[in-house]
Order: C-alpha cells, then structure tokens, then sequence
C-alpha cells in the first residue's frame, strides 16, 4: 500500500484543509493505488464531498478575537488594536488571520507568526512575562504603596493631634440633621 | 512684516528676562519701583507677543509663501477661516501660540496682583516672566516661523487634509489654555515659598487660575475626541494615544490638587502635598509639551521630530530641582495646624481621591513611557495600547466614580454610623436598582454593570444634596422649590457648581460605559443592496462625485431603516485631495445620532463593479459623552460666577483698602 510521498504531502497541506481531511486524503490515496478507475473516481467524489462542507467556516468574530491580541503597526494609526483598527494594513492582516484560521491554525500559531514577523510590537498589550510583566504589576504595585503611605500619614495624623475634642463638634455636621447644617450655612452667608 | 516678526520675538525675550530679573529682585528687596517696572515688562510682553501672532497670521492670509512656515502649512485654495488657524498646525506656529497664551495669563495675572503688590506677587511675576522667556528663546534659536526661504513659491505646500476641520480649529487653542494656564497657580506656589509667604493666600488668590486651565485641559481633550470621533473614521474617540495621555496626565494631577485644596482652605492641613501637586501638575504640562514635540514616543498627533526635545526637557528637570530644592528648604514652614479624628471623615476621602487620581496618573504615564523603558532594558520595542490601559484604568475610574459619590456626603472630622446609614441607604438602594435593569435590559458586562450601578448612586447622591438643600431653604424662607434651589445654588456657588461638574462626570461615565458594547460591521453593497446593523437596515441608495477646488468629493447615499419605517438618509463622503502629490483621501463619516446610540457610517471605496465598501458601527451611548461636556462646562461656571458676598467677606478678613477693593476678584 502506498502512503503519500513528500511532495504529493506537502503540495496537500498547502491547500486549505484541517488535519482530519489530511487524513481523509490520505486514504483515498492508499486506495488509489489498487488502480481501479471506478474507485478512484469515487473516492476523488468522496473527498471533495467531504473537503467542501468540512473546510472551516471562519466567522468574523473568530477572526476578530485573534486580531485583539494584535496591534495595528501600519505607522499612520495610534497602535490601535488590529480588531478595531480601519486602516488598509489592518484589513490586510486581518484577511491573513482569516486565511490562517480557515487553515485550521489555532490562536497562539497565529500570533506568534504575527510576532515572528514584526517583533514584540505586534502585541497590542505587553505579554506578561519577563520584564514586561512590570508593565502590569507597576501601577498596581504603586497604588498599593500609595495606599500605605496614606495609612502612614493618616496614622501620624491621628496620633499627633490625640487631643480630645468636644463630641458635638464632630457630630454637628453630619449627624446632626443635615437641613439645620444647610440653615446654619445660609444664615451664616446671608448675615 | 516677517522682519518685524522676528525682531519682535527676539525683543520679547529680551524684554521677559528683564521682568524676570526685576520680578525676582522686586521680591528679594521689596523695592515697590522695581514691582511696577516688572509688571509693565511683563505688560509689554503681553503686547508684542501679540503682535507677532497677529502677524504671522497676516502672512498666512495673504499667502506669504516666501516665509519657510507658511509655505509649508498653507496654499492659495485652503479656505480663509482655515489660513487662521493653519497658524497652529506646525511646529513653530503652535509654539509662538503657546508663547501668546501665555504672555495673556501673565497679563492678567500681573493685572491681579495690584491689588496685593509685594513680594508674593513680584515674585510671581518672576516665575511668569522666566517662563516666558524659556519658551521665546525656544522659538528664537530653534523654531522661528518668521524664516524666510529666500524666495516666492507660487503655491504652499498646503494643510494636513486632516487638520481642516472646525473642530481642529478650536481643539489646540482650548488645550494651550489648560497647559498653560497651570503656569499662574504654580508661579504664585513659587512665590509663596521664595516669599516664605506660606499661609493660605496664594491658594485663594489663584483657586479660579486653576479652575481655568483644569476646565481648558479636559474641554480640550473631549474636543479633540470629538474630532477624532469625527475625522479620523475608527469609529471611537479616545485611543490612550501617548499625546492624548500627555494632556490627561495634568489634568488628572490638577483634579486631585482642586480636591486637596479645600482640605488646605478648610482645614489647615495637607500644605506641603497641595505644594507637591501644583508642582507636578506645571512639570506635567512642560512635560507633556515635550513629549508631543520631541520625538520620544511614537504618536499620530505628535509634531515632526524636532531638535528642541532636549532643550524642553532640560527645563523639565530645572523645574522638579528648583521646585523641589525651595519646597524643601521651606518644609518646616509648611506644617499643617489642624486635626484630624476619624478615618470615616471627608478629610479620608479627599486622601483617598487624591490616592486614586496619582494612582491614576502613575498608569498612565507608566504606560505611556514603557515602550521607551522597555526598549531601554530589553532592547526590544513594545506596543501598550488600549487593553493595557483599559485593564489596568477602568478599574481605578470606577472607584473614583463611586468617591465622587461617597466624599460629599461624608462629614468633616468625623461621620458616625448613624450618619452613613441616613445618607448612603436611599443612594446605593437605587444605584443597585440600575445594575438590577441593567442587566434585567441584558447587560453582561461585570465593568458596565459596575458602573451603570455606580453612576445611578452618584446621581442620586447628587439629587439628594439638591433635595435636602432646597427643603431647608424652603422651610426657612418659605421659598418655592424651585427658587430654594436657585438661590442655594447662587449663595454656595462653589459647592452646588461642584455637584453639577460631579453630574457631568457621571453623563461621561455613562458614555465611557457605552464602548462596553461597540458593534462594528464589514459591508460591500452594489446598488440597492442592504446590510443589517443592530436593529438598523441600511440600504446602499445612490453615488455622487463633485469637485471644488480643493477636493473631488465621492458622496454615497444610505438609506436608514427599522424594520420598514424609513429613519432618515446618511451620506458618508470621501475627499480625494487631487491637488497634492500624495492625493491623501480623507473620509466623512456619516453619524444619526440618539440618546441611545450612534450609527456610525464610513464609506471605504468601490471597486470597478460597482460594489462599495462601508464600515458600520452602532456605539450605544456616545452622546451622552458629549452631553456630559456640557454640563461640565455649566459646573464650572457656575463655580466660577464671581460671589459678591465671598468678596466682600475676603475683603473684610483682609483689610484691604477701600480704593483697591473694586479690583480684587479672585
């Protein structure tokens, strides 16, 4: 029984088609090597019966959720998000993740051969690893330091300035009914 | 003329370092002469700046192509209103404008201070003058627009396509004012410390000179969101473009420092942080400058790359040292006087909002400059764009959103439970009501339904301080409702001014909280065909092209429908720029809309069958963004309307004499 040769191999996988029609195609192969013409003719209808509806219907949306992992970098747009962005070369890439997804690649495949192409800059986020991870942590990092540090002063605060203070003072604004607070401060204004 | 121009620049700069130097002795020596010659350079500043620009906008009208500026911003077809505003779109011309802005602020803020010379307002001028002078030294030696090229072309280069806009045309001069209008606050800041004048005058003195330029800055910003929402054709308005952060960044610092000041006038306390923010507020204004200007990041709004980036930085960093060498040296003057008690308390609140908004600006500008950094440590480049910045500011802007609504309703120094309870049950029963039809309507988005739920808690916060206020008023005046809220809101302008901008911000979150649900379609129609969007059809119904002379226009026609009523008709064009050499096409996108939604039209292209390409997106709630702008704006008139009764009040806290009285309005 003969299997597909290299080339015949390799002239297959350039066509549009996923794994299992590899597979598929495969057989129909070893099959036409018992040299009956009838079968052959069969099977040849058998594939492309199977190869037309099989071949993947890439949605929009598919193509769109790969393209948010990616930057626009045709140089005129603000790096917008290639899943936003209007631009030609946006298009362009788009209709190459369309392609690549209707070849049966999967997310990652598609955008590591985005950053093989263009470098780091083809992500519309930093990736978080390595250094770049600190993009992430940074700002969080830095409200949390800010958040002790208010902590801190608040805490200086209070404890300088321990001395007790009439209760009515404190409350009088608040707790006591806000429509005598309102009075009190139009009076006072009108006086 | 372009000899006046430039002589004029040169003896501006001559003249603005005298006032520097007779500002900063008039300060030193108190000597009342040296002040009135000061202020009087700085008037004459005020002048001649202003006749350069009125000049260079002569050689733009009158199509002086043999000045190097005006042959490369500029052409003999481009409309007369646009040959004014060509003025600013380069890189000298905007920068003689940024020179003219702010030789007015120092005018009137000179102006100001007759009415309390000494040295806190010698100084000031000081500080004013030396800015002036850094900027006209920038135009004279690197970026003069008065450089003639040595001969007559017979037409200029023309205007970026993109730049002809009315929106364009007023977007640059609204940010030049909030940028520089920081300049007063921070110079009166270095005066108070070199004056070692350290109460709370020169925040008093310059509240309005920051509400200004706060109120410019984030005007100016939603302006030039609306021009990109309009012209650029991606269907949004905000793209945390480095340029686009470079203005938020001050603004954000400038919002805290409005918020940190009342604790300063109210309670004595937080002086050497409001000093920290007035600080980095100015840097971040220069610094934001610098970054449009010089280069360092890549930006679609940035100008040309331009020598001057060094030289702007180097005054970025003479700024942080000579404002940080004098806020140090003076910290023990600084000390706050008063007390603080509870960490239930407004004094908390403002803490934490100023917390969120440094927060906030850290971000920003660490996403901003991490491709600089990155590239610095990894060699690599890196691109941060909107999912960074959407992940890491969302959830920072909706905690602000929510203080916006907690901080008012807490008491000074203290608020008990009891307190909490009376205030916040009826506010966050009906926040929690519109998370509950939020997402009854079908809202699944854990940030929209967070916010909607937020933004209805503020709101009703808001009305109920309206509420409250006017009840009391009525009871005690028998006033109507209506009236009793009128007059309360004219006698405490600054607080009710305040609730109004709190309700412009909840109109904008409404608007931001709308991008959660952004649909965009791909449409190629031939004639007659329609394509679905939402719950719109639109029909592709006819095709014009037209010429004027400085563009040929393609017009398409779309036909708007639900189900079959019949909406309206959209015509989204395209402008072929045939005169120039690149032909640069430009789109005009086509907008209907509502309070609910914008549909959103971009016409692409045809091809040679005849089929034409559209790009249709349905963006829920963006006019609310729009209508939150203007209730922005009514908040802060309404903080700003001069109070007679505050006036007479600081009058008499004062003593200032009876004759100088009639000047005195800040």
């Amino acid at each position: 029984m003969k299997t597909l040769t290299n080339s015949r191999l390799k002239r297959i996988q350039q066509l549009p088609i996923n794994n299992c029609q590899l597979i598929i195609a495969n057989c129909f192969y070893s099959l036409s090597a018992l040299r009956a013409p009838g079968l052959i003719t069969l099977c040849t209808f058998l594939f492309l019966l199977v190869v037309s509806p099989v071949r993947a219907e890439v949605t929009r949306a598919q193509v769109l959720d790969v393209a948010k992992e990616l930057a626009c970098l045709c140089g005129d747009c603000p790096r917008r998000p290639l899943h936003e962005c209007a631009c030609g070369w946006a298009d362009k890439n788009r209709d190459r993740i369309r392609t690549a997804l209707e070849a049966g690649k999967d997310k990652e495949t598609i955008v590591a051969g985005f950053v093989s192409d263009f470098g780091m800059e083809a992500y519309s986020a930093p990736p978080a690893e390595g250094f770049n991870l600190t993009a992430w942590i940074m700002p969080f990092l830095a409200l949390a330091l800010g958040g002790f540090a208010v902590r801190g002063v608040i805490r200086t605060w209070s404890t300088k300035h321990s001395a007790p203070k009439p209760a009515q003072a404190t409350e009088s604004q608040a707790d006591d009914p806000y429509l005598a607070r309102i009075e009190n401060e139009l009076k006072e204004r009108d006086s | 003329m372009a000899d006046i121009g430039n002589f004029l620049i040169w003896l501006t700069l001559v003249t603005a370092l005298y006032a520097a130097v007779s500002g900063a002795l008039a300060g030193y020596t108190r000597r009342l002469e040296l002040t009135l010659s000061a202020e009087r350079a700085l008037y004459a500043t005020f002048g001649m700046v202003l006749l350069a620009f009125v000049m260079l906008e002569i050689l733009f009208v009158t199509d002086s192509f043999d000045i190097h500026y005006v042959a490369t911003h500029s052409s003999r077809d481009l409309p007369l209103p646009y040959k004014f505003t060509a003025l600013w779109s380069g890189m000298q011309g905007s920068l003689l404008l940024w020179a003219f802005i702010l030789s007015g602020f120092s005018f009137f803020a000179a102006l100001k201070t007759r009415s309390f010379r000494g040295p806190l307002a010698s100084y000031a001028i000081a500080v004013l003058a030396i800015t002036q002078v850094f900027f006209m030294g920038l135009i004279g030696f690197y970026e003069n627009p008065f450089e003639a090229l040595g001969f007559m072309p017979a037409d200029g280069q023309g205007m970026n396509p993109l730049l002809v806009h009315p929106a364009m045309a007023i977007h640059p001069p609204m940010l030049y004012l909030g940028y520089v209008g920081f300049v007063v606050p921070y110079a009166f800041a270095m005066a108070a410390l070199l004056s070692r004048k350290l109460d709370d005058e020169w925040i008093r003195t310059t509240r309005r000179w920051t509400i200004v330029p706060w109120f410019f800055l984030g005007t100016g910003q939603l302006l030039g969101g609306k021009w990109a929402y309009v012209v650029l054709g991606w269907g949004g308005y905000w793209g945390w473009d480095p340029v686009e952060n470079a203005a938020l960044l001050p603004w954000l610092t400038g919002t805290a420092f409005l918020h940190s000041v009342i604790i300063q006038e109210k309670k004595g306390m937080l002086k050497v942080w409001n000093m920290a923010l007035i600080i980095l507020t100015f840097t971040l204004c220069i610094y934001g400058t610098f970054l449009t200007r010089s280069g360092v990041v890549s930006s679609v709004h940035a100008f040309a790359q331009s020598p001057i980036g060094p030289v702007f930085f180097g005054f970025v960093v003479a700024i942080v040292l000579f404002s940080g060498y004098l806020l140090w040296t003076r910290l023990d003057l600084l000390k706050s006087n008063n007390q603080y008690e509870s960490p239930v308390s407004r004094e908390s609140g403002f803490l934490l909002n100023n917390l969120l908004f440094l927060g906030a600006t850290f971000a920003v500008f660490w996403g901003t400059m991490f491709p600089v950094i990155s590239e610095a440590v990894t060699g690599s480049k890196i691109t941060v764009g909107p999912p960074f910045f959407n992940t890491v500011m969302i959830p920072i802007g909706l905690i602000l959103l929510l203080l916006t609504g907690v901080g008012p309703l807490l008491a000074w120094r203290k608020t008990s439970g009891k307190s909490l309870k009376k205030h916040f049950t009826g506010s966050s029963i009906f926040g929690l009501l519109c998370g509950i039809a939020s997402f009854a309507l079908g809202v699944r988005d854990f940030y929209a339904l967070v916010s909607f739920s937020s933004c209805g808690f503020v709101f009703a916060t808001i009305v109920m301080e309206f509420h409250r206020g006017a009840v009391a008023r009525g009871s005690s005046s028998n006033e109507s409702y209506l009236k009793a809220i009128w007059t309360l809101t004219g006698k405490n302008r600054r607080r009710y001014g305040g609730y109004i901008v709190h309700f412009g911000i909840v109109l904008l979150f409404i608007g931001f909280t709308g991008n959660a649900f952004n649909k965009e379609i791909e449409a190629e129609l031939k004639y007659g065909e329609s394509q679905e969007i939402g719950t719109y059809r639109l029909a592709y119904e006819g095709y014009e092209e037209s010429q004027n002379p400085l563009t040929m226009v393609i017009q398409t026609q779309l036909g708007v429908y639900q189900g079959d009523e019949r909406l309206g008709t959209l015509w989204p064009e395209q402008h072929i720029y045939y005169k120039r050499q690149d032909q640069q096409r430009t789109t005009e996108v086509a907008i209907r809309s509502t309070l609910k939604e914008d549909l959103y039209v971009l016409y692409e292209g045809q091809d040679q069958s005849g089929t034409a390409f559209f790009r249709f997106y349905l963006n829920p709630l963006v006019v609310w963004v729009w209508i939150g702008a203007w209730v922005l704006t009514l908040g802060t008139i309404v903080t700003m309307w001069p109070d007679k009764r505050e006036q007479l009040r600081r009058r008499r806290i004062s003593g200032i004499p009876e004759s100088l009285q009639g000047e005195l309005t800040a």
